[in-house]
Formats: structure tokens, C-alpha cells, sequence
């Protein structure tokens, strides 16, 4: 096990260098540079376009560019962004924290949508239930976020003025950064009425991610039902007239496993999905942080925030592999 | 500028929001504020620094502005006028003498003086801030502190368009700043603005509080939040759900379905909008091509379909508020047969466009058509449209150029005088006759009526030679919640709110 471990540990470092260097290049490859757009609005000499780029060391050869940003990174300098002037770091917590509060209420949506869901498409197969499932899951996966987002905010914003257009709490509520996801820092500083608007602003934006996840999920936990219903377990159970209830826990307990490790190795792919969705409900996480420093060309900070990415999805993956070696020997020596 | 992933879905949506809202009455009405006192603005970007020697652009500039003050300001003809400083004159060929107020204080207590205001520039012209607002004021050399209330800019050379600069920095205050360091500076500002700092935290917006002791005008509204809303859609959505009471960067196309209880205003704006053709090389190095392109475009027809009248037809390049708008220039009149007979023999062009202003794009492109030229519109994303147009590899492209002083001097001097051809191609023109009149001309400003002997000509020039297609100067356009009482719009986008009131 500690060796299998190891080994994805390594692939693990092989694939953060790879992806180290692609996003390095593939920043400096996107035509115009941070000094152009800086120098757009309100036009500056060649010169001082020249001393722009000596001070962010863009005269430098690439390679020497690299290598300065890998030694930082690994000391755990990510550099100074070049539109706010603070050290990346501290702009990618932040953006992080509201990242995994966003994601992780996302989950819980999908999980509340795909159990139920699955739960009737499988024990009902090939009902009508079950192609209305069906056909809602595919409508979820293919309806983009973007689209989704906003038809929310007309609906339940504008029309029916329940709950704020984007933002993370209300304007009015000065809650002491402790931990950077902030519904825990609310209720850190003991303020339910910033947990409260922290909670109301939070849920268009998790049923958002939580309906696209959902779709994946449904699908995912459907098939490894169907698969664990037909067991002979199952038979087993019900012939000793165990209630309908509890066989059903017994086919969960079977089937989440295999679902969730699938489903892990699928988050990268909802990871994409919150970034559209920060950008549509001002919500100032990661993704929203990457599409601002893309249009300003802040390198360092779009080297950082694609590296905190890459490790996130990395670490998924890994979690997911391990897991399933861990349920499943076979599988270490098969690798 | 304002990008959207889906404009067409964003013009449709505003058109169904209006159908749910006329259903369900939408209020209109700040939510979670006491009406009165707190006046919510949502803008487009995000506020880079609170560093006032820090920053570049105008969104954070807005922001900056309420904080702190300038020693000059704007006024929306464009005109400079008195803020923190009362007079202001050339006493030589190289030195501005600045007369300043001697009742104010920054909001810690500290005295504004002579020494704030060189402590503020000399924070500039220091190489190690690398201040990126250093270019603003290019020919500025060194400051001297006269006395208490009076100091003296020396230039590298003559400069008339100085005090216009000076409208663009703004006075930190020093002694605060020498205590807490830039990098806390930079997170908590003091200035002598309407406003005070009060926090920033994200996905919340900026909190600023009344400045009871300003110096000019007090903010009738208690306080000022400013909201960041990047997506135009939601942008909308936050004034039409009463979220906001103000916001900015409405496009031309979308200012029509503001009605009920928000409305759009406008201020003229301060953009030049034109086509710019390669004239070295290409399809439009042949200048009776680009003379028939100036027949081909018709502006008044741009103005009012694509803009909704809101925009200023141009037949020169620039536009009525700049210091050296000819108004009796008569420029090309519109004669799209004319323009066939050479435009219909070309091979096919390309237009290069960014993404937000594609469907001007496409209605300009559209009378290309009708006047025989075979036309692609190719929108780009903003940093590789920039490349693009800053290397000179655009043969014909659309692009927007602001001059936020109002003179004509900011906009011509990047796009004609060879001075700036190194690291700006554009269109790639230049000739000595124009570096001479561009020269000249500037060497005379503020002494306009002599600095309009050589504009004049320059003008005929530049329309003679044609490596512009002047296109329209659209307006800024607000979006404003009927509850808003005493906004005014302001041309270079600023946000005037010490005489704004929250009505029922």
C-alpha cells in the first residue's frame, strides 16, 4: 500500500512540473503582454514601456524567467501581482477560501438533487421516472452554466426579489478573516446575521454548480446501483423480509464507494464550472481572480491560481486512486 | 472594458427581465440599506490598489477620487478647475506656479501644505515606486515648495496641458504614509476626499464613509458603497432587483430596457471611435482606397442605429469638447457609389474588432458591404487585439481611444508622431509635417487660438492623408435607479456623488 502510494505520489509531482511549465509558457504564448494593456489606457512612452518591463522581468530570457518562478514557488513565493501589488499568495487564499465554500455547498446541492434522483431511476428501471430522470440529467449536463446562472438572478432576484444578484455577504458585515472560507469565519466572530447573508448569497450560485455536478452525479450513482441491485445480496435480504427501507441502505453502501471515487476524478471538470459561475454572481474566488488576471496579464498571478488548480485536481485524483486501492487490492498491483 | 461571453443572451435576458419585473413590480428599492443614507454604486473592475502612486486605469481611479483629491479637476465641459489648489499659471516656459486652498486637512488630522503635494510627486518621479501614473506626467522634472501654499512644477520642456495632468493625482497623506508604509497604505488609505475609508473586503465591496470636514461640497448621502459586478447581465439585474442604485458601463445596445424604475443616463463621452488602416503596406497603402473607405462610412447612421443617438457622429479626429475641435470642418460627405468604384475591386479584408465592441463591428462592416468592399469581422480577446494593433499587423481594424483631458495632443501624439511609431505601429503613418504641426501646435497650448493656427491644417492633413475612418464618440452611459435624485453623469466616467440624495 505505502509503496502504490508512492508511487502516485510521484506521478503525482511529475504531472504538477509538466503542468508548471505548460501554464508558464502558455501565458507568456496569448499574444500581448501586461505592459500593453497597462499602457492602453492612458498611452505611455517607449520607454517607460521598457522600464515597466525591466521591473517585471519580462526583459529576461523565458528560461531564466522559469527558473526564477519555480525556485520561488517551491519556497512558496508565488511573486508580487502586477495590477494589485500584493504578494499572489495572499491574493489566492482569499480566492481560494470563497473557491471551497462555493464548491463544497455545490457538492451538498448535487448530493440532495443525484440521491433521490438515483434512487428512482434505479429501483424503478426503465419507468417513466426513470426516463424523466434520464432526460433531466441530460439537460443538466449539456444546459451551460453561464445561461443557467442568469436565468436564476432574472427569476429569483429581479422577478421575485428573494435573494441577492451576486456578492458574498452583504456590504455591512466587517467579519475578522480567520480562516478564509467565510460562512466558518462568520461564524467564528458569533454573528448569525452574517451567516445568514452569507447563506443567502451563497445559494444561487451552489444550486448552479450543484445542478451541473448533479447531472454527472446521477448518472454515476444510477449505474452502480443497477449493478449492485441485480447481486445476489440483494436477493439474500429481501428473502429474510428485510424492509424495502434498509435493503436500500445495503445497495447505497455498495454502490457510493465506486461513485465517489469516479466522481472525484471528475471534480477538475466542476472546477472549470465554478469559474464561469464566479464570474456571473461576483463571487470572489479563484476562478473569478483567473479571468480578471487573464485580461490583465498578470502573470504571476495566473501561474499561481492555475498551479493552486492543477494541485487541487491533482490532490482529487490522488485522494480517489488511493481510495480505490484502499477498497479495492486489486487494483494497487493492476496499476 | 466589459466583456461578455454571450452578448446576444445578455440582450435577450435583459428584454425577458423586463417582462418578469413589469410582472412581478419589481421595487427598485435598495435591498438591506436605510434609504437615504447609503448610495450603492456597481462598476465593472475590480479596485487594484488604494496607492494612489500605484495604479493604472480608470476603475480604480473612481474610487481613488472619492478618497482622495487632486490638486485639479475636470468638470464635465472638460475644463480644468479648482480642487485642492485655487490658481494655477505658467510663470516661465518650464515651471507651473500651483496656488493651494490653506483649510484642509486630511481626514487624520494632518494639514495639507506645499510639502504634502511634493511629498506626493516626489513619490511618483521616484524610479524605485515605479509608479505606474509616472507617464501622466512625462515632462514633469522636479517640485519645489515655494512657501506653505505655493509650489512650483518645473517641466523638461514647455508643457500647456500640465494642470489637465495634475487632474489626474490624487494627495495621499504623507505623514500617515511614512508611519504605516505603502503595502498598508495601499489597504487603508487617508486623503482630504467627500469620503472616508472604511473597509474593503471581497465579494462585499468598498465601504466609504461621509467626510463631514471636506473641504468642498459635503455628500449628502451618509455612506457610499461600491460594488464590483464584472458581467454586464448581472450588473443590470443588481439595479433593476434595487441591489444598486447606480451603475456604470451599460452598453449602447442594452440602455433601451432600462425603464420603470431605473432609467439610463448619459454624459458625452470622451472616446474617439475610428477605423485605423495599414498604410504601409497592404490593401490601404493606396490613399484613394482609404479617401473612398471615408465615403463609404456613414457616422450619422451609426450614431442613431447602433447607439440609439447616443454618440456623437465625427468627421475628424476628435471629438466637440477636445481643445482643438474645428467646427467649421466640413469633412467627407457620405457617397457609397463613389466609394464602389474602388472599394468593389479589392480582394477580401479583415476588420479586427475586441469581443465588447463587435457589433458596431458588424453594422460599420455592414456599409462596407453596401459599398461594394468584401469584409470578415475578426473579434479578438482585448491583450491579443492590443498586440495586434500596437504591431501594426491589423490592416483595418476598429478601435476606441480615449482622451479622458479633453486634448487632442493625448490621442494624435500615440497614433501620428513618429516619436511613437517604436512601440506602436497602429496604422503606421507618419510624415515630418505632421510631427511638425503636433509640435508646434502643443508648444502653444493653453494659448488655444494660436495652437488652432497649426490644429487647423493638421486636421485637413490627417483627413487628407485618411488613416483614420472617424467613427462616433459615444456616450457614457449609467444606469439609475429613479430613487437617485441629483446624479450627474461625467464625460471621463467619475462618479460626482456629494450632490446625490436617495429619494422614495
Amino acid at each position: 500500500m505505502i509503496g502504490f502510494i508512492g508511487r502516485r505520489v510521484a506521478q503525482a509531482l511529475l504531472v504538477l512540473f509538466g503542468a508548471s511549465i505548460m501554464v508558464f509558457l502558455l501565458v507568456r504564448v496569448l499574444p500581448g503582454d501586461p505592459v500593453d494593456l497597462l499602457a492602453a489606457e492612458e498611452g505611455a512612452t517607449a520607454e517607460q514601456r521598457a522600464l515597466l518591463r525591466a521591473e517585471m522581468g519580462l526583459d529576461q530570457p523565458l528560461p531564466l524567467q522559469y527558473a526564477t518562478f519555480i525556485l520561488q514557488a517551491i519556497r512558496g513565493d508565488l511573486g508580487i501581482s502586477i495590477t494589485q501589488r500584493i504578494p499572489v499568495s495572499t491574493a489566492l487564499v482569499e480566492g481560494l477560501g470563497a473557491t471551497l465554500q462555493l464548491t463544497i455547498a455545490g457538492m451538498i446541492v448535487a448530493v440532495l438533487i443525484a440521491l433521490p434522483l438515483a434512487l428512482i431511476s434505479a429501483l424503478k428501471q426503465n419507468s417513466v421516472w426513470d426516463r424523466l430522470g434520464t432526460v433531466g440529467s441530460m439537460f443538466g449536463v449539456s444546459m451551460p452554466t453561464f445561461w443557467q446562472g442568469i436565468m436564476l438572478i432574472l427569476l429569483l432576484c429581479v422577478a421575485f426579489p428573494i435573494f441577492p444578484t451576486g456578492g458574498i455577504m452583504g456590504s455591512s458585515y466587517n467579519v475578522p478573516v480567520v480562516t478564509y472560507l467565510p460562512i466558518v469565519d462568520s461564524i467564528i466572530a458569533g454573528s448569525p446575521d452574517a451567516v445568514w447573508s452569507n447563506l443567502r448569497h451563497l445559494v444561487l450560485p451552489a444550486i448552479t454548480l450543484g445542478t451541473s455536478a448533479a447531472a454527472m452525479l446521477t448518472r454515476l450513482l444510477r449505474a452502480s446501483l443497477l449493478e449492485v441491485k441485480n447481486q445476489d445480496f440483494v436477493d439474500a435480504l429481501r428473502a429474510r423480509g428485510i424492509s424495502d427501507g434498509r435493503v436500500i441502505m445495503h445497495m447505497l453502501r455498495n454502490a457510493l464507494p465506486t461513485t465517489v471515487i469516479v466522481f472525484g476524478s471528475k471534480l477538475g471538470t466542476l472546477l472549470g464550472g465554478t469559474l464561469v459561475i464566479e464570474v456571473v454572481f461576483s463571487w470572489p474566488g479563484l476562478g473569478a481572480l483567473l479571468v480578471e488576471a487573464i485580461s490583465a496579464r498578470d502573470y504571476p498571478v495566473v501561474q499561481g491560481a492555475v498551479l493552486v488548480a492543477t494541485i487541487m485536481v491533482i490532490l482529487c485524483n490522488l485522494l480517489a486512486d488511493v481510495a480505490q486501492g484502499w477498497l479495492d487490492p486489486r487494483v494497487q498491483y493492476a496499476k | 472594458m466589459t466583456r461578455t461571453p454571450a452578448r446576444a443572451i445578455a440582450v435577450g435576458l435583459a428584454g425577458l427581465a423586463l417582462v418578469l419585473t413589469s410582472c412581478a413590480g419589481g421595487s427598485g428599492q435598495a435591498s438591506g440599506s436605510v434609504q437615504g443614507t447609503e448610495l450603492v454604486i456597481a462598476q465593472t473592475e475590480a479596485v487594484q490598489t488604494f496607492d494612489p502612486a500605484a495604479f493604472r486605469g480608470r476603475a480604480t481611479q473612481y474610487v481613488v477620487r472619492q478618497i482622495m483629491t487632486p490638486l485639479m479637476e475636470l468638470d464635465n465641459d472638460l475644463q480644468v478647475i479648482p480642487a485642492l489648489a485655487t490658481e494655477w499659471e505658467m510663470v516661465s516656459d518650464t515651471t507651473w506656479q500651483v496656488k493651494l486652498r490653506d483649510d484642509v486637512t486630511f481626514t487624520n488630522g494632518e494639514v495639507f501644505d506645499a510639502a504634502a503635494v511634493k511629498y506626493n510627486f516626489d513619490r511618483i518621479l521616484d524610479p524605485d515606486t515605479a509608479s505606474p501614473r509616472r507617464s501622466l506626467v512625462v515632462t514633469l522634472d522636479s517640485v519645489e515648495v515655494v512657501d506653505e501654499h505655493t509650489v512650483n512644477f518645473h517641466t523638461t520642456q514647455r508643457d500647456g496641458a500640465f494642470p489637465l495632468a495634475l487632474a489626474y493625482i490624487e494627495m495621499a497623506a504623507p505623514g500617515y504614509m511614512e508611519e504605516v508604509g505603502p503595502e498598508q497604505f495601499a489597504k487603508s488609505p487617508i486623503g482630504t476626499g467627500p469620503f472616508v475609508f472604511v473597509s474593503d473586503n471581497p465579494g462585499r465591496g468598498i465601504i466609504l464613509e461621509r467626510n463631514e470636514d471636506y473641504f468642498g461640497e459635503v455628500a449628502k448621502v451618509e455612506r457610499l458603497v461600491i460594488k464590483v459586478i464584472p458581467e454586464t447581465a448581472s450588473r443590470i439585474a443588481a439595479l433593476q432587483s434595487g441591489e444598486a442604485h447606480i451603475i456604470g458601463n451599460v452598453p449602447a445596445d442594452l440602455a433601451a430596457t432600462l425603464f420603470g424604475s431605473t432609467e439610463a443616463v448619459s454624459a458625452s463621452g470622451t472616446e474617439v471611435w475610428h477605423l485605423g488602416m495599414q498604410v504601409e503596406r497592404g490593401q490601404f497603402a493606396d490613399k484613394s482606397v482609404r479617401q473612398a473607405m471615408q465615403h463609404a462610412v456613414n457616422q450619422k447612421e451609426i450614431a442613431e442605429a447602433v447607439f440609439e443617438g447616443g454618440a456623437e457622429p465625427l468627421n475628424q479626429p476628435a471629438f466637440q469638447n477636445m481643445n482643438c475641435y474645428n467646427p467649421d470642418f466640413e469633412g467627407y460627405d457620405f457617397d457609397p457609389e463613389k466609394a464602389s468604384k474602388v472599394l468593389s475591386e479589392l480582394p477580401p479584408v479583415t476588420l479586427d474588432t475586441v469581443e465588447s465592441e463587435k457589433y458596431v463591428a458588424e453594422a460599420i462592416a455592414g456599409q462596407l458591404r453596401a459599398a461594394g468592399l468584401k469584409v470578415n469581422v475578426n473579434s479578438m480577446e482585448d491583450g491579443a487585439y492590443l498586440a495586434r494593433i500596437n504591431a501594426g499587423d491589423s490592416e483595418l481594424y476598429l478601435a476606441s481611444w480615449g482622451a479622458g483631458r479633453g486634448t487632442c495632443d493625448e490621442i494624435w501624439r500615440q497614433h501620428f508622431h513618429s516619436s511613437t511609431r517604436e512601440s506602436q505601429v497602429f496604422t503606421g503613418y507618419t510624415s515630418p509635417e505632421v510631427d511638425r504641426l503636433i509640435d508646434t501646435a502643443f508648444s502653444h497650448v493653453p494659448d488655444m487660438d494660436a495652437a488652432n493656427e497649426y490644429y487647423e491644417p493638421l486636421i485637413e492633413m490627417l483627413m487628407d492623408d485618411s488613416p483614420w475612418v472617424p467613427i462616433v464618440n459615444p456616450d457614457q452611459i449609467y444606469g439609475v435607479s429613479t430613487s437617485v435624485k441629483g446624479f450627474v453623469p461625467s464625460p471621463i466616467g467619475q462618479y460626482n456623488v456629494t450632490g446625490v440624495e436617495l429619494k422614495e
